[in-house]
């Protein structure tokens, strides 16, 4: 079934604005998170559809003011693929859990928590699984920063690096300049490489 | 957030909570499992992950198409192969870069050598985890020839980094062929000498068949793939179902379980589907090889700095060792994704356990674990 | 990081409740902190000991199978002594294979803190080493020697088995040079309080 046989078949039965039909980057089915539960259960269930088998759920970081949840589906009785896609907003994202419709979508929705930040109202059991519990914040967010120190453990080798000096007696060599460090860059080995040995 | 996942211990009976992992040897990786334990009958096992997240898609975000290829193969060390091949895979299609058939030739015979080798490992650490010591180390020296393979056509015994986008590394050596073929017609006796040695074994079986079954439905509700689908009845194969490279010129059976000493789906199944797996492997690599042609291994003209058109995105999976291991990738125009997901056999094989662990014995759970095939760099990526 | 110490300061053999026999003393090895070589009779003693380095099974990651592969058919380790213990507490030698992560860090220290002494740490692999090609990421621990002292590095990505077993015999050279100091340990001179380290 093409993808605009698949929307078809569900604004029938849902009405129109159920879903909308996005062709442009990757061909996909978009829903409204308020209409979510609806479509999930009537893209598993209708005879025709069946799409029974969720391949995989990725949550997206869209900013400064967006964030995404897609799906991909597959119907192992008829092979269709079927991508869906719903957008959130970044400020307090939340999209319904799909938990009862395929129960594997727990721990994806559960990755998308604790990495994104993500809510799924729903979800029986929404708590961190990838990072310790006591971690904070959402490190795949793209606006993450790493803290300077975890459980005590220093989150760079700088200290360790520093601690060691370099021994007496080699020449310092300039660092390459950006600009033009391509193939334009002069091959000179750094004078260093002969005297270290 | 409170910890509400544990049922109330009912400590009248003398339930007890236990800690299995994550250093245990009996776990494939680091991976914890929490059990409330009523004695040796478990009530709930939850299985706690991420003590391997290593962070893979965030660093997919600041490193370029090309460079992130290596890293790819840690997300599955044992079927490396297939990791580079999906994420080759999700960049070409999302690029445009068609790949040459000699390449696709290619990628489809070290993909069918290092199903062997990562099966071999599978059913050998199943049969180490119930207490048999000799089947192991037989699959380690059949490993190591492999490893002697990989390592002549690859350059590395285990991370591999052989794929690249638009083709592949490098092209056979001479008198890699027979030496590849020659291997295969050993194999298959040795196969059946394994068999002869513990497929039949009755304790071997005792303690298998019938445990952990998993039957077709549930298998598809939560999601699982590759030999463990495919052990419950269901007979779902990417490279049939979902093809990709060459694999619909190639002939070969979908090994779906069969209930071969027990009940349709138990752990028996999802030993012995991988047993007869490596069996069509060795079909289809003696296919491969006679008709892979001459020509380029990798595609003229890819770019160095890979701009794929912002706003697209792109799902490909491949059919690894271990299930479905699907990339998808987003771009926004520059030279590095902005957004990566690895999708693994492993991490939904890991989910089910806590449904099925229901009234098995401490014992029967590392029959089921382990015959569920995980490895925890795939389940924490 | 010196981990051995003595307790009373007695010389010379006295007797000993704790093992019943007069005259009797017990040696305890103090490696790290005295100088000058190795005698012949603590080489005799350190013979027998660096012949039977039981390792823990420790693996995270991908050299955690080049781990196995070492104590496999074709490099085998199970010739020089080396058998894998699961628990720490009947282990002189822990491995670090693989990628620790922060989360696994808090855990991977208790079993180093369980191990009895002398008691070595090999750091295998460049994720160990110092995070390796993870260095980027949030939730990998640059390096092990952040929270465990280390004596041996063993650099791959992964090491070949036979690098491993350099890597191993390395640290039969060090035992073979470690210095034996006599301690006395009857109750005569107050409580012996074993140390937790």
């Amino acid at each position: 079934m093409t993808l605009d046989e698949i929307a078809a078949n569900v604004t029938g039965s849902l009405g129109e604005g159920a879903v909308t039909v996005k062709s442009d980057g990757e061909p996909c089915l978009v829903v409204e998170p308020a209409m979510a539960l609806a479509v999930m259960r009537e893209l598993r269930d209708r005879p025709g559809l069946e799409f029974g088998y969720l391949r995989c759920l990725s949550g997206q970081d869209l900013p400064p003011d967006r964030m995404a949840v897609v799906y991909h589906l597959s119907s192992i009785s008829s092979r269709g693929k079927l991508t869906v896609r719903i957008e959130v907003s970044r400020e307090r994202p939340a999209v319904p859990s799909v938990v009862g419709i395929w129960p594997t979508a727990d721990w994806y929705e559960r990755e998308a928590y604790d990495l994104l930040g993500i809510d799924f109202p729903g979800h029986p059991d929404l708590r961190r699984i990838m990072l310790p519990d006591d971690w904070e914040g959402h490190p795949l967010r793209k606006d993450w920063k790493d803290p300077p120190e975890i459980y005590g453990i220093p989150t760079t080798r700088k200290a360790a690096l520093d601690a060691v000096r370099p021994p007496e007696g080699l020449p310092k060599v300039e660092p390459k300049k950006e600009a033009g460090a391509g193939a334009a860059a002069p091959d000179e080995k750094p004078p260093a490489a002969q005297e270290q040995e | 957030m409170e910890r509400i996942v544990l049922r109330q211990l009912d400590r009248n009976q003398g339930e007890m909570l236990l800690n299995m992992g994550p250093h245990h040897p009996s776990t494939h990786g680091v991976i914890n499992f929490l059990l409330q334990a009523d004695g040796e009958i478990i009530k709930q096992a939850i299985p706690e992950v991420g003590y391997l997240h290593r962070g893979m898609e965030k660093i997919a975000e600041q490193t370029a198409y090309h460079g992130y290829m290596p890293y790819t193969d840690r997300v599955d060390y044992l079927a490396a192969i297939f990791a580079n091949h999906g994420y080759a895979l999700a960049v070409e299609r999302l690029a445009g870069i068609e790949v040459p058939p000699r390449a696709e030739y290619l990628r489809v015979i070290a993909s069918e050598l290092n199903r062997i080798a990562s099966h071999l490992i599978a059913v050998g650490s199943m049969v180490m985890d119930l207490g048999a010591f000799t089947p192991f180390l037989l699959g380690i020296r059949e490993r190591e020839k492999l490893n002697d393979f990989f390592e002549e056509l690859v350059g590395s015994r285990l991370t591999y980094n052989y794929v690249r986008i638009g083709g592949v590394a490098h092209d056979l050596t001479p008198g890699f062929a027979e030496r590849v073929l020659g291997f295969l017609d050993r194999f298959i006796p040795f196969l059946e000498e394994y068999d002869r040695l513990i497929s039949y074994n009755e304790i071997f079986v005792g303690r298998l068949a019938n445990i952990g079954v998993i039957d077709a439905g549930e298998a598809t509700a939560w999601g699982l793939s590759g030999p463990n689908i495919r052990s419950s009845g269901v007979s779902w194969d990417l490279r049939r179902d979902d093809p990709y490279s060459v694999y619909p010129d190639l002939e070969f059976d979908v090994v779906v379980g069969k209930g071969w000493r027990g009940v349709l789906g138990d752990c028996y199944d999802r030993y012995y589907a991988r047993i007869d797996e490596m069996r069509q492997s060795v079909r289809i690599l003696r296919q491969a090889f006679a008709r892979i042609p001459e020509g380029d291994i990798v595609a003229p003209k890819v770019p160095r700095k890979l701009k794929p058109p912002a706003g697209a995105s792109c799902y490909a999976a491949v059919e690894s060792a271990r299930g479905e291991l699907g990339y998808w990738v987003a771009s926004d125009g520059t030279d590095r994704p902005t957004r990566l997901k690895i999708r693994t056999g492993s991490f939904t094989a890991m989910e089910i356990i806590k449904t099925k662990s229901r009234g098995l014995m401490i014992a029967d759970l590392v029959a089921l674990i382990s015959s569920l095939d995980v490895v925890a760099p795939e389940i924490d990526r | 990081m010196s981990e051995a110490g003595e307790v009373g300061t007695g010389q010379g053999k006295t007797d000993s409740p704790v093992l019943g026999a007069p005259g009797a003393s017990v040696w305890m090895a103090s490696s790290r902190d005295l100088e000058g070589p190795a005698g012949p009779l603590d080489k005799l003693f350190n013979l027998g000991r660096k012949h039977s380095l039981w390792y823990l099974l420790f693996a995270t990651a991908c050299c955690g199978i080049e781990l196995m592969q070492a104590g496999g058919p074709r490099t085998d380790l199970d010739r020089f002594g080396m058998v894998f213990r699961s628990t720490p507490r009947q282990a002189d030698l822990m491995m670090f294979c693989g990628t620790i992560t922060y989360k696994m860090a808090r855990a991977a220290r208790l079993l180093y803190d369980q191990m009895a002494e002398p008691r070595y740490v090999l750091s295998m692999g460049s994720c160990a080493n110092c995070g390796g090609l993870f260095t980027p990421s949030y939730s990998v621990v640059k390096g092990i020697d952040l929270f465990v002292p280390v004596d041996v590095y063993v650099p791959g990505c992964p090491p070949r088995p036979e690098a491993l077993l350099d890597g191993m015999m390395k640290i039969q050279e060090l035992i073979l040079n470690e210095r034996w100091k006599i301690l006395d340990r009857s109750l005569a001179n107050g409580p012996n309080r074993s140390r937790r380290a």
